[in-house]
């Protein structure tokens, strides 16, 4: 039997526009909050989403709770909420589906976590390029205000919450949460070095909670229907379900939600996205979004959670799976990732400045057949750089480029030895590339 | 007078290097709240809370390599050079940044440790040019010095190196791009100590370059310390740049000549070739910290200026000219000296020095005239025209005030200045006061034009020009409402009939701004009151110091010692003229006069009446510096005998018979009194240039020729003698009541023309500034600013210059339209000694009319 | 060219009215001057730090930062093609060729005309669409080079 998706996030959803406050609330849309503001102390709903296990989905999977838990009750700073609506990581487009076709389930899950945190400022920090959807989600934010569910006296209740939406500008770095925090104060979006971490000293070096929009957007149904409804999904470790966006080499790319660990990699690509194209062979899979170290096809068999991902040496990062089929050339590949991050380094720091650029000039000599024997190697020098950066965005590229460099090092030593670069496989008849040659 | 060594401790040692220059002492636990303790390398050591692993090291002398922390600067930690092992911490932690935790085991020299620096020296290096024969940082430069210490001899890196264009920052600072490193300690010098953020990274990523907006030159005052601060070659001071390696120069301590906070700096020269070529910052936690203005910095040129006078000069047919073989100079000026003292009397010689020469010069300068000569006709106050002896400054010594700018500033939590620019005047304070509102003081601030800190204040209340007295008038009375204090009885006469309405509105304030203002200052804590002076040396300046004290002691500032109000003062020794009695009615250490004289409006006064025959004026231009030029150059014309000591010759000593070239600020070994009342030696560093003396120098001789039985003086002999005369002999705080002081009620008329005022400006075009070439680049062209109204109704259009004239003279200059300039004001800052803006203010006029020129 | 002061100071105040702090205005006020001024010039990059307190020159690192802000003038379509990993595999590259041949203009340039102005950019977010592109941040999925011609032909 063909595995399928579950849906808790999506379910319902009619994709074609957003819904609106009305039939989101026929359909039990801010009862969660009603419930948290009229019958839980901010305490109890940590406790709450402490017992749910929901993790993070923005990359960590840092359990949700036990961040809020790290906020200072005693502080006298005001403290914020910071929905993270950055998703820049390449492959991933699962946030976008939320905020476009259900706007009302992040307001809500921010003012939840808000609630929760005794925050009266939530911010919704939205990529740049997602200029429609910013659209979409400033005009459910009014909606919410019409309806007295954002701003003063939240339901009628003492609790009172500002949402502003704020837009990035094209930086990739901050999705970073320390990176947004610094762009939402206005300057250029540097990460800041942690500890403190914004749970302590964020938004203005007050207490900030970011979240992911995915991560929010469980709330209100975990509020409404308990803990103990959603802990029942999903694993031990892993609970709940996860938006998992595919894209690549497959039949049908797609944003699908599944149960987490009740479906192996190979049947998301296999039974949701309907596998690779005719006469192609899936050569590799990247499991969490471009910085998680890819997967070989021997690999997929494993349960997509937390926990098995990373036993199979990758990570879940943000879910998105990229499908790689047989015309992929892994240095062009590698080199295509190396030059995103060099071109999303904030600059900052050495490692991470410098390194990103001497990566790219490495790959791209040797996939310009200017390779030199030496050249894994240095690059390997390079990486035990790893952990010397401020952020992780420098890791974000090692460990990707680690990964292509184990896995394939035939590739890559072929094109040192070959000299010259072998576009044969690339634009094969059946990728869409063969259409231009007519 | 204090001890001179007690401030200050004064020896030339090894530099240190920008990194490390200053550093507030990481503070080892005694009695404070948490102390924590932690090993490092092996050594424990116990700190207080919240002190850093770098700083923990260096207590314990370990030295941690580091290029984007600086102790004055907010923590980035991103060159990621200082990284350290903390046991149990998967990941190396940047030790600039990361407090030290309680039990915490540390190693700074760990394998893992060692080899990270050595990937970042590394990683630093491979888009670096290593152009170091060429690069001025070659021998202070921390990258060559950890890449000797902590880099490897391996570079890998086989590609092309990033390059940037190169911008031109103007005349100061040369940007080499391409051996910047991003530590942004630049960057974060001028946004959080300047406060003027000139410089930020653009771009993003491996793009990312220091620089300006649109790559305009930089135009702050302080912009010379980011190359102090710049670990690389990257930021090099243009001024020096390839006229020295850093190892032919000889570094001696020595006192910024430019303003009255006496900045501590080092003077590098090359004795081989008698030039000053460098002056940096010497650390002095109580003047400057580690900073100096760009003013201190670059304006030193002129000492090595080809146009010095080399030898003394006679006048002969109208013109200044060597003097004949075999004349005796010193003989022929003591001859006509002595021939006017027996035909008219000592009373008919006079004798005016700059504020800017050092105690040991002005105390002798004084004994000199009244010992030797006889005359008491002496003052060293030339920048304004005061009829009577006595100004606000010396009335506020003789009740206590407390005067000590430079180090309140420094605890303050509320600032008010009255009356001043600072920023033009002292900007070292400037600095300091920034630094505090940094840390969250207030600032409140009355002037009477546009100043500076128009946006910086929390309350900024702009009067009439002149109406300082008026306006401390209302403010008090309101202070003393806000504070509850009752009304002082000396006071009722003072307030008969006062209407402070009225008076608010004649002075040109908002009643509401100065309820504000007096609520603030009615409600501070640990206030700081300051006075300018612009305020203390006007016309009303006693009755100001007076009304001021009065505000002081309302809110609290005063003891038995002394009374909680700071005059400013502008020149760099303009405290020790004073402390030295070269004035005309008091002797060393405010002693009564002996024999009393004339000030200097009096002097020339007498002069241009040809009552006063002879003058001896030393260091300064008299003609370019006196607000009434005219009277100044009559003066000089009428006298018999004119007697000008300088460097060069300008106007004055155009005017003179005889010029006498002395030797500049780096020549002298002397002491500075700052206006703080700190005294600051600083050293010789060349010898004389031939042909010139030192003031001392000059003076003995003059003295010894009049037969006066003074030993040969050195200056440390003349420091023990003025040491014991001019210490104020100061009255326990008199300010037993509060002081009445005076309000004027007449109500001015109104006068044809607008109202001129003038003001201080930081790079202005004064003699000494012409004759440095950096200073000259930089200098601000003179303008006139008008208000958009007066503008509009003179007609006046951008392009074109405009001519303001008084019956004194006119300038043509250009003018810009300015909407905090008060509509009937023409608002002419700084000195230009090349255009005599000061003779638009002859006769004591105040008045100008303006057309467009060319009508 | 109005200044933001001149077309947009109602919108000006609403933004430094709502955010808690006046640097935060900055990315907003940027927006709000591209919109007034069609691209950040330099006058409006100077009133933005009158506005916010920030430097000129920090205004600029700011906008630098930021690669969607315009410090030029750029063309009235700006065209921005994914190239980022998941259109990359489904054919970005050739799509960028064309691209660059049909407008006769390498990345980065604006036609003579003025009309388009052609940039590649880091992922878009919208790759289960791939290959990908927005023109003036409106969005297009599943390109082909016959639907790229669509989209371009059916442009005023
Ligand atoms: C380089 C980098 C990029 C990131 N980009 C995003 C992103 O686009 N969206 C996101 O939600 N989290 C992103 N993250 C993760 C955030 O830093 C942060 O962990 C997350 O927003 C926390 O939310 P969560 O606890 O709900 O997952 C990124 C992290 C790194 C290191
Ligand atoms: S790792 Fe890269 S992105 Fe992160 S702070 Fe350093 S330079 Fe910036
Ligand atoms: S000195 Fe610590 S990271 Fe630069």
């Amino acid at each position: 039997m063909a595995a399928s998706e579950t849906r808790v996030l999506l379910k319902d959803l009619d994709l074609t526009g957003p819904r609106d406050l009305d039939s989101y609330r026929r359909m039990g849309g801010y009862q969660g909050l009603a419930k948290c503001l009229r019958q839980f102390t901010p305490d109890r709903v940590i406790d709450e989403v402490k017992q749910s296990g929901l993790r993070g989905r923005g990359g960590a999977g840092f359990p949700t709770g036990v961040k809020w838990g790290f906020v200072p009750k005693t502080s006298p700073k005001p403290k914020y909420l910071v929905c993270n609506a950055d998703e820049g990581e390449p492959g991933t487009c699962k946030d976008r589906v939320l905020m476009q076709y259900n706007p009302h389930s992040v307001i809500e899950g921010c003012l939840i976590a808000a609630y929760a945190i005794a925050a009266h400022h939530a911010f919704i920090y939205i990529r740049g390029e997602f200029s429609e959807i910013a659209e979409i989600l400033e005009r459910a934010v009014q909606e919410a205000y019409r309806a007295h569910l954002a701003g003063t006296n939240i339901l009628g209740t003492q609790y009172s919450c500002e949402i502003i939406v704020y837009r990035g500008a094209g930086a990739y770095i901050c999705g970073e949460e320390s990176g947004l925090l610094t762009s939402l104060e206005g300057k250029r979006g540097n990460p800041r070095n942690k500890p403190p971490f914004p749970a302590v000293e964020g938004l203005y070096r007050a207490p900030t909670v970011v979240n992911n929009v995915e991560t929010l957007a469980c709330l209100p149904s975990i509020m409404r229907n308990g803990a103990a409804w959603y802990a029942s999904l999903g694993t031990e470790k892993s609970k709940g379900t996860k938006l998992v966006p595919v894209s690549g080499h497959v039949r049908k790319p797609g944003v699908y939600e599944i149960e987490l660990g009740k479906i192996t990699l190979r049947e998301i690509i296999a039974d949701l996205a309907r596998g690779v194209r005719e006469g192609h062979t899936i050569k590799a899979v990247i499991p969490g979004g471009s910085s998680s170290p890819i997967l070989s096809a021997d690999q997929l068999d494993v349960p997509f959670d937390y926990e098995s991902v990373a036993a199979a040496g990758s990570m879940l990062g943000s879910g998105a799976i990229v499908v790689l089929d047989n015309t992929v050339d892994m240095v062009e590949f590698a080199l295509r990732l190396a030059k995103f991050y060099a071109h999303e380094s904030c600059g900052q720091c050495t490692p991470c400045r410098e390194g990103t650029r001497w990566l790219v000039e490495i790959l791209n000599a040797i996939h310009e057949g200017r390779g030199h024997p030496d050249d894994l190697e240095t690059i390997q020098k390079l990486f035990e750089t790893e952990l010397t950066s401020i952020c992780l965005l420098w890791s974000a590229v090692v460990m990707p480029v680690r990964a292509l460099i184990e896995k394939f090092p035939e590739e890559f030593r072929t094109a040192i030895a070959r000299g010259t670069p072998d576009f044969s496989r690339m634009g094969q008849p059946g990728s869409p590339v063969s259409v231009l040659a007519e | 007078m204090k001890d001179p060594h007690r401030g200050t401790v004064i020896h030339p040692r090894a530099r240190p290097f920008a990194g490390d220059a200053y550093a507030e002492e990481p503070k080892r636990p005694e009695s404070f709240r948490k102390p924590v303790t932690a090993t490092i390398d092996g050594q424990s050591v116990t700190v207080e809370a919240g002190t850093t692993i770098l700083q923990a090291a260096q207590i314990l002398g370990i030295y941690i390599p580091h290029y984007c922390y600086h102790p004055a600067l907010s923590i980035v930690a991103s060159c990621r050079l200082c990284l350290v092992e903390v046991e149990k911490s998967p990941k190396l932690v940047p030790s600039c940044s990361t407090p030290v935790g309680e039990g915490q085991v540390i190693f700074t020299r760990s394998d893992k440790a060692k080899r990270a620096r050595e990937q970042q020296m590394q990683l630093l290096l491979i888009n670096h040019p290593l152009d170091c024969p060429v690069c001025d940082q070659g021998g202070h430069c921390q990258l060559q010095r950890y890449s000797m210490d902590y880099g490897t001899d391996d570079s890998r890196y086989r590609f092309p190196k990033r390059t940037f264009p190169k911008p031109n920052l103007g005349p100061f600072i040369d940007l080499e791009r391409n051996r910047c490193i991003l530590c942004t300690r630049c960057v974060r010098f001028l946004e959080e100590i300047a406060g003027n953020a000139e410089l930020a990274v653009m771009k993003r990523g491996n793009d990312s370059l220091i620089g300006t907006f649109l790559e305009r030159p930089l135009h702050g005052e302080f912009s010379g310390n980011t190359i102090d601060l710049c670990p690389v070659g990257s930021l090099t001071d243009k001024v020096f740049r390839f006229r020295a390696r850093i190892w032919e120069l000889e570094a001696k301590p020595s006192v910024c000549p430019h303003c009255a906070v006496g900045c501590n700096i080092l003077l590098d020269s090359r004795r081989r070739t008698h030039e000053l070529l460098r002056i940096t910052p010497r650390t002095n936690p109580d003047v400057n910290g580690p900073w100096i203005c760009d003013k201190g910095r670059f304006g030193f040129d002129f000492v090595n200026s080809r146009l010095r006078v080399r030898s003394p000069l006679v006048k002969r047919d109208g013109e200044l000219k060597p003097p004949a073989d075999g004349m005796d100079v010193i003989e022929y000026i003591v001859a006509q000296w002595k021939a006017i003292r027996d035909r008219h009397g000592p009373g008919a010689l006079a004798g005016l020095i700059s504020p800017r020469k050092t105690n040991e010069s002005l105390y002798l300068f004084q004994r000199f005239f009244r010992k030797v000569i006889g005359s008491g006709n002496i003052d060293h106050r030339m920048d304004r025209v005061g009829l009577e002896d006595e100004d606000g400054y010396l009335y506020s010594i003789r009740i206590g005030a407390r005067n000590d700018p430079v180090g309140e500033v420094r605890k303050a939590e509320t600032i008010f200045i009255l009356g001043s620019d600072l920023p033009n005047e002292l900007p070292i304070l400037n600095l300091q006061i920034r630094q505090r509102l940094r840390h969250g003081a207030t600032l409140l601030v009355a002037h009477h034009q546009g100043g500076s800190y128009r946006d910086l204040a929390a309350r900024y209340c702009a009067y009439h020009p002149g109406a300082e007295m008026d306006f401390l008038a209302v403010l008090f009375f309101l202070l003393v409402q806000e504070k509850n204090v009752g009304f002082p009885g000396s006071l009722i006469e003072t307030y008969r009939d006062f209407n402070s309405a009225a008076v608010a509105n004649r002075c040109g304030v908002a009643m509401e701004a100065l309820q504000n203002l007096a609520r603030a200052l009615a409600n501070a804590s640990n206030a700081t009151l300051l006075l300018g002076e612009e305020a203390w040396a006007g016309a009303d300046g006693i009755q100001t110091v007076r009304a001021f004290a009065d505000m002081a002691r309302a809110m609290g500032l005063f003891n038995e010692n002394d009374v909680g109000i700071n005059l400013l003062l502008r020149h760099s020794n303009s405290r020790g003229a004073i402390e030295m009695g070269v004035l005309p009615h008091l002797g060393p250490g405010l002693s009564p006069a002996d024999p009393k004289g004339k000030n200097t409006h009096r002097i020339l006064q007498a002069a241009a009446h040809g009552e006063l025959k002879s003058l001896f004026i030393l260091g300064e231009d008299l003609i370019a510096r006196y607000p009434d030029r005219a009277l100044a150059e009559d003066a000089l014309k009428r006298a018999d005998f004119v007697v000008v000591a300088d460097t060069f010759v300008h106007d004055t000593a155009r005017a003179a018979h005889v010029f006498l070239p002395i030797a500049t600020f780096d020549e002298i070994q002397g002491s500075y009194t700052n206006v703080s009342g700190k005294i600051q030696q600083a050293e010789r560093v060349l010898v004389p240039l031939s042909g010139t003396a030192t003031p001392l120098q000059l003076l003995q001789a003059l003295a010894r020729r009049f037969g006066a039985e003074w030993d040969t003086l050195t200056p440390p002999a003349v420091f023990d003698i003025l040491r014991r005369e001019s210490h104020p002999a100061l009255p326990p705080n008199k300010m037993a009541d509060y002081l009445p002081f005076q309000i004027r009620t007449e109500n001015t008329e109104p006068v044809e023309g607008l109202c001129l005022q003038r003001g201080p400006l930081l790079f202005d075009r004064t003699g000494d500034v012409i004759r440095t070439p950096a200073l000259s680049a930089r200098s601000q062209p003179c303008t006139a600013r008008l208000s958009p109204e007066d503008v509009g109704t003179l007609g006046l259009s951008a392009e074109n210059s405009i001519v303001v004239e008084s019956p004194g003279g006119r300038v043509t200059i250009p003018f810009i339209m300015d909407k905090n300039t008060p509509s009937g004001s023409v608002v002419i800052l700084g000195e230009y000694d090349d255009l005599g803006i000061n003779r638009l203010t002859s006769r004591g006029n105040s008045r100008v009319r303006i057309i467009q020129e060319g009508e | 060219m109005p200044t933001i002061a001149e077309a947009a100071a109602e919108e000006a105040r609403a933004i430094l009215h709502r955010l808690p702090n006046r640097h935060s205005s900055s990315i907003p006020l940027l927006y709000l001057a591209w919109k007034t001024c069609a691209w950040l010039t330099p006058a409006a990059l100077e009133e933005i730090a009158a506005l916010t307190g920030l430097s000129p020159a920090t205004v600029e690192g700011i906008a630098g930062f930021y690669t969607m802000f315009p410090l030029h003038p750029r063309g009235k379509y700006h065209i921005e093609i994914c190239d980022n990993i998941s259109c990359y595999i489904n054919g970005a590259p050739d799509l960028k060729n064309h691209l660059r041949n049909k407008l006769g203009i390498e990345f980065g340039q604006t036609t003579s005309d003025g009309r388009f102005t052609l940039d590649h950019v880091e992922c878009l977010g919208n790759c289960c669409e791939a290959p990908c592109m927005q023109i003036n941040g409106k969005e297009y999925g599943r390109l082909t080079v016959q639907k790229i011609n669509e989209i371009l032909d059916s442009l005023d």
